[in-house]
């Protein structure tokens, strides 16, 4: 009967050992906005960064502007990670101006933590590629659990 | 002034110490005890002497002398002050064009080398500009030779460059071989995604 006791109480202690990590945590989108003025905003590129190491980012997905509705490109083995670059162009000839939601990175944070994300912009370019001068800001939305 | 001041009676006839000064006042010098002392003299000369010395001085030849002897030296003492010396002026202008060489000579070299020094410094200047210039220049240039990506040819691979390839596609613009990236044999949409993914990946290596 001991035995048996002391067998349960291992299983008991055991399994609290072995809860899964996502417990804990919760997802956030982070909204990538590029201003560009008045300039048509024909192609961006832009580095997005979280400054915790426990920020993963898990999932990108295109903006609000019809150009731009499709994900943008990044490279997949930035997922579980915390830093991205997304890059988008379009041939149309009406690109959008202003500010614009061009990405939406989803983000998995700590529960509780606040990260800060930081963007930086590496190109832009109006129609027919002429570089132009651009504000990004990546703004995180409230988070689900 | 009491001091100097002696009865007549006493000064007249014991005369002090014998007189140790010039050549020219010891001739008429009074002989002791029967004539005015320097002293009494000097005290005479300026209108101090005592009634007793002042009616001797006129008696006496030899003290009027030696009266007339002081007053005379006291008078060319009194206007060597006033007198003024003259520099010749051709003594007057070599000094000054002695001073102003001398002083043209000290100053020469601090001119001469901060002259040497800005020199050096623009030529520095240039050298470093133009190796500097070369440098970039080069470095695009083959960086734009080695890399076909680069097709806005500004130094690195982006977003632009694949953007830049699409609107040639589009617009139906001569090709070049070299932009077949992903090496299918055919430049079109599928090389503009290779140098889209090119331009956001995290393990590229940066120009």
């Amino acid at each position: 009967m001991r035995r048996l006791l002391a067998a349960a109480l291992l299983v008991f202690l055991t399994s609290g050992a072995q809860r899964p990590p996502e417990e804990g945590v919760r997802f956030r989108p982070i909204d990538v906005f590029v201003d560009a003025g008045d300039a048509p905003l024909a192609a961006y590129q832009v580095e997005i960064a979280s400054s915790s190491p426990d920020a993963r980012i898990v999932g990108v997905e295109g903006g609000e502007s019809q150009q731009y509705a499709a994900a943008p490109y990044y490279d997949p083995a930035a997922l579980q990670g915390g830093r991205i670059i997304i890059a988008a162009f379009t041939t149309e000839a009406e690109p959008p101006s202003g500010r614009t939601r061009v990405a939406r990175i989803h983000m998995q944070e700590a529960a509780g933590a606040e990260p800060a994300y930081t963007a930086r912009l590496m190109a832009a370019a109006a129609p027919g590629g002429g570089g132009i001068e651009a504000k990004v800001e990546p703004v995180p939305s409230g988070g689900q659990r | 002034m009491d001091r100097r001041r002696r009865q007549p009676e006493q000064s007249l006839h014991r005369n002090l110490e014998p007189f140790e000064g010039p050549g020219r006042l010891r001739a008429v010098m009074p002989e002791p005890s029967q004539h005015l002392d320097l002293l009494q003299l000097d005290l005479v000369r300026a209108g101090e002497g005592s009634s007793a010395d002042v009616a001797h001085v006129e008696a006496c030849a030899r003290c009027r002398a030696a009266l007339q002897e002081l007053q005379q030296l006291a008078g060319e003492v009194a206007s060597l002050g006033r007198r003024s010396i003259e520099v010749p002026k051709a003594l007057d202008r070599a000094v000054l064009a002695a001073a102003r060489r001398e002083l043209a000579r000290a100053r020469a070299p601090q001119v001469l080398r901060l002259r040497r020094w800005l020199g050096a410094a623009a030529a520095l200047l240039v050298v470093s500009g133009l190796g500097l210039w070369l440098a970039v220049g080069s470095q695009l240039s083959r960086f734009a030779r080695r890399e076909p990506r680069d097709l806005d040819r500004n130094g690195r691979v982006d977003i632009v460059d694949a953007y830049a390839l699409a609107l040639r596609l589009q617009s139906g613009a001569a090709l070049e071989p070299r932009w077949d990236f992903d090496g299918d044999g055919v430049v079109g949409d599928a090389d503009v995604d290779d140098l889209a993914r090119e331009s956001v990946s995290l393990s590229r290596r940066r120009p």
